[in-house]
């Protein structure tokens, strides 16, 4: 008997990019922290390994901001560690904020955040 | 250069940008890192001045201050509602006998991941753990003075 074998395909993303731009004065954290949830239950359905977020252009980021994130890393702390994606949080070594702001994000999340800088 | 930077507190959201950039310019001799971290502090607490609506026209200003081998920012504004003072003293003092304030800076991140409100309440500890300042604040009925003070080096 000739029976066809179903493919197996399975789309994944390997990789999501975003980009923030701008001054980060939020006041209301509750729209950024939506919109970076949205994106983690994208890259959840897409099987996404990475997610890099591009902040090389973003002057500031106040403490509601960086809040936007650390709801979104918690949220990502709680799915089970084989089906999470990594967070890269890239930033620019001519933004003087991020050095130490960035770095807070990624003590948060130590096996979930990565950060990286581009020389200005 | 003088040693005091006084700048009447705006009520605008929008205004933070050139708060921020007044500070920077005013510390443009000191180490980049204290420069970084006055700005941010700054910035921090005139935000919190005008989210809780006391800042506005009057007495109300930003002083930022080099005091021999310190750098003093403060932030003096209308006094809010008791309920606010007590929770600000509250933190004040949590972050004063803090063993470790980079722990309760992951700490409060932990909370307001949990808390899942409109505000983060991060702004001080941010000021205390990234920018390594202590905070004080004081009360006399009328206006509240908070202050983030480190040395220069």
């Amino acid at each position: 008997m000739n029976t066809a074998q179903p493919v197996g395909l399975a789309v994944a993303c390997q990789e999501m990019v975003f980009s923030l731009t701008g001054q980060g004065d939020v006041q209301d954290v509750t729209a950024l922290r939506k919109q970076l949830l949205d994106i983690h239950a994208s890259a959840l359905s897409q099987h996404a390994r990475v997610v890099r977020v591009n902040l090389a252009d973003v002057e500031f980021m106040n403490s509601t901001g960086l809040g936007a994130f650390v709801s979104w890393i918690a949220e990502l702390q709680k799915v089970a560690t084989a089906e999470r994606y990594k967070i890269e949080l890239h930033g620019s070594s001519g933004r003087r904020w991020q050095r130490s702001s960035l770095h807070s994000l990624a003590a948060f999340g130590p096996l979930d955040v990565s950060v990286h800088f581009r020389e200005a | 250069m003088t040693d005091t930077l006084v700048v009447e507190l705006p009520s605008l959201w929008s205004a933070l940008v050139d708060v921020r950039a007044k500070v920077a310019q005013f510390l443009q001799s000191t180490p980049e890192d204290v420069s970084d971290a006055a700005v941010m502090a700054a910035s921090e607490l005139v935000e919190n001045a005008i989210k809780y609506g006391t800042s506005g026209k009057g007495d109300n200003t930003l002083q930022v201050k080099i005091e021999g081998a310190d750098l003093r920012v403060q932030v003096c504004s209308r006094s809010g509602a008791i309920s606010r003072l007590d929770e600000l003293k509250k933190t004040v003092d949590e972050i004063r006998v803090a063993p470790d304030i980079h722990e309760l800076y992951l700490e409060h991140m932990r909370i307001s991941a949990q808390r899942q409100s409109r505000q983060t309440q991060l702004g001080l500890y941010r000021i205390a753990a990234e920018g390594g300042f202590s905070i004080s604040v004081v009360d006399n009925g009328t206006r509240t003075c908070v202050a983030a003070t480190r040395s220069l080096s």
